[in-house]
Parts: structure tokens; sequence; C-alpha cells
């Protein structure tokens, strides 16, 4: 039986795989969050100003919110025609969105579209997780890094600056495991710390755990899903946001 | 290009702000992108967290100019008066370089 499969970084779904005629819908009780900037009716606006946007799983993360005006992310721009939130670009500081609560992403792999457009420090987080101790966060790495190796090569500042980011992590108790990032090609990323928590955990988006480093660009959708999933979310959200896998 | 009000004392910053926060209406109520009703979730409580810069001194962003249109000059003026302030544009060495 063909398998889906990855070669010179696309994404081939044999024609007899089930995955083929599968919709998100028909996976809902596999997504444990999926936080889509892009569907209006999840939503919740303070003028342009994004003030919650609600979990389109139906899971235990109910909303991640900002109260604070000046700290919330505007709703005013597109990407491939979708809304997306924006964070930080006109030099505002530390807009984000927070949950706090229980959840357990071991075993489960987060995906994140977004697009950095600057970055003035490092850790400038575009999603991170603070679980007294058991933390991660997806960061820019240093003054001119979202970027790392790939098979020996460097990526450089224009190859992902106004570019859109496509990364998927598989999440474990112990390691990060199988970080792969899709620009338009495969690259490692930096992730600080390699445990996770499941209890009293602060979720943020658009800062890094400290609440000190504002992400500095367009955050489209995450997504959090059980592994088996991981390529067709991906090729879900490769083809929703013009990404190339 | 940001501006931020700048206050000698946290006493003053943070009287200022809550002042802002009425003048504003706050909490405001979110209302849902996709059909314009208010929500009940997504309440919108302050406008701003006060911070201490590096020289000592208290700041916040100041007023969009949608919301500042919204008031008379009188209100402005008496805004003014009652928490002396100074307009600066932001500068990220305001703040003390944080790491985790």
């Amino acid at each position: 039986m063909d398998r889906i499969s990855i070669k010179n970084n696309r994404i081939t779904i044999p024609s007899d795989n089930r995955l083929k005629s599968c919709t998100m819908a028909d996976i809902q009780s596999e997504i444990s969050m999926w936080i889509d900037f892009s569907d209006e009716e999840y939503i919740v606006l303070n003028g342009n100003n994004i003030s919650s946007i609600i979990d389109k799983s139906g899971g235990n993360i109910d909303f991640f919110k900002q109260a604070t005006a000046t700290y919330q992310p505007s709703y005013v721009n597109t990407i491939n025609g979708l809304k997306v939130g924006t964070f930080n670009v006109d030099g505002s500081l530390g807009q984000f969105l927070k949950w706090k609560g229980d959840f357990d992403l071991n075993d489960n792999t987060l995906l994140l579209i977004f697009k950095p457009t600057n970055v003035t420090h490092d850790k400038e987080s575009v999603f991170s997780c603070d679980g007294g101790g058991n933390d991660f966060q997806i960061q820019s790495d240093d003054y001119d890094e979202w970027e790392g190796d790939i098979h020996g090569d460097k990526i450089s500042e224009d190859d992902w600056i106004d570019h859109l980011l496509m990364y998927s992590i598989d999440m474990d108790s112990v390691d990060l495991q199988g970080f792969r990032v899709y620009q338009n090609r495969e690259l490692m990323v930096t992730a600080t710390e390699d445990r996770l928590g499941t209890t009293s955990l602060e979720l943020m988006i658009g800062i890094n755990r400290a609440e000190v480093r504002g992400f500095i660009g367009h955050i489209c959708e995450i997504i959090c899903v059980s592994r088996q999933y991981r390529t067709f979310v991906e090729h879900y959200l490769a083809n929703k946001w013009g990404v190339l896998v | 290009m940001t501006l931020y009000y700048v206050f000698s004392t946290e006493e003053l910053a943070i009287q200022a702000e809550a002042q802002i926060s009425i003048l504003g209406n706050a909490p405001i109520k979110g209302r849902n992108a996709k059909t314009g009703e208010l929500v009940d979730i997504g309440e919108t409580t302050r406008w701003a967290i006060p911070e201490q810069r590096l020289d000592g001194k208290w700041v916040f962003p100041k007023v969009n100019d949608e919301l500042l249109a919204q008031y008379s000059s009188d209100i402005i003026n008496e805004f003014n008066n009652a928490f002396p302030n100074t307009l600066e544009e932001y500068n990220k060495t305001w703040f003390p370089s944080e790491d985790e």
C-alpha cells in the first residue's frame, strides 16, 4: 500500500489513502487546540484589535484573551486573502494573547503558520508555554535569526523575513522531536527548554514566556493535533495559506 | 512611531491610566468580528499598564487619535493639568534588556 511520503520536501498523498477525502471536520476529535485567525466567527474585537480568540477545537481551551487595550494585536491585515493577527509591527510592545489552565500537549503535534516581519531582540516568541519549569517557546534565536542549519546550509535573513513559515513540532514529555519548518525548504529551528508540563500552563501567542519579548509580524493559525495527522494538517495549512511544502 | 505619556511618578501614571480607562468607557465589551454582536467574552478592562523606565520615570502608550477625537479640548486640558506629562517617542533603550 502506498504511504504518505515526503520527497524533495513535497508531500505526496497517495490516491487510495483515506486521508485524501478526509477534511478537517472529519478529524475534529483529534484536534486539541485550533486557533484560526482567519475565521472571524471565532474572533472577538475591541475596535480593530483582538481582545479574544476562541479555540475552534471544542477542547478544554476556551479562548486566549488580552484585556489591556495597548497589548491587543491588530486585526486589519490579510495574507493569501485571509485575515491574520498582527503583533507589534507598529513599534508597539508586548502585544499578545494568553490562556491559562491545564492542558496536555504531549504526544501531539503542534503546527504554526506565521510571518515574521522584523526582529529586534533575541527570544521574541511566536508561541510559548510557561509551565513552572516545564516550558518551551518558539522564538528568534538572535537579532538576525529565525534560522538554523539545514543539511549544512544556513538560511539567511532574506529567506525568512516577510516569508510565511510553517512550523510543525512533535511534542513529547521529554523532548521536542521532529522539528520541521517549511518556508520553501526544511530547516531546523531554535526552541528553548525541552519539556512540557500539563498543569497550570500559561500558553502565550505572540510573546515569550516572561512576557517581555513580543513577536513582530503576523500569525495565521495554530493547531495541536494527534501525531498521526501531522502530515495531513501540514498539507491543509500549506494549501490554505500558500506555503510550499 | 509610538508616542508615550511620560510621568514623573508611578502614582501619577497609575491615576492617569485609570482616568483614560474611564474616559474610554472600560470595561469595553467585545464584538464578534463576523457578526458585530456584543459577546460576553473578551472584555477590555483597561487602556495600558504603566511601566518604569531606566531613568525612573513612568510611561504608557498615548491614547490613539480615534479615541482622543471623542473628547473636547477642555477635557484633554483638564487631563494634562491633573496629570502633568510629556509625550516622547518610544525608544527601546528605555527599559532594561531582560533575558529569560
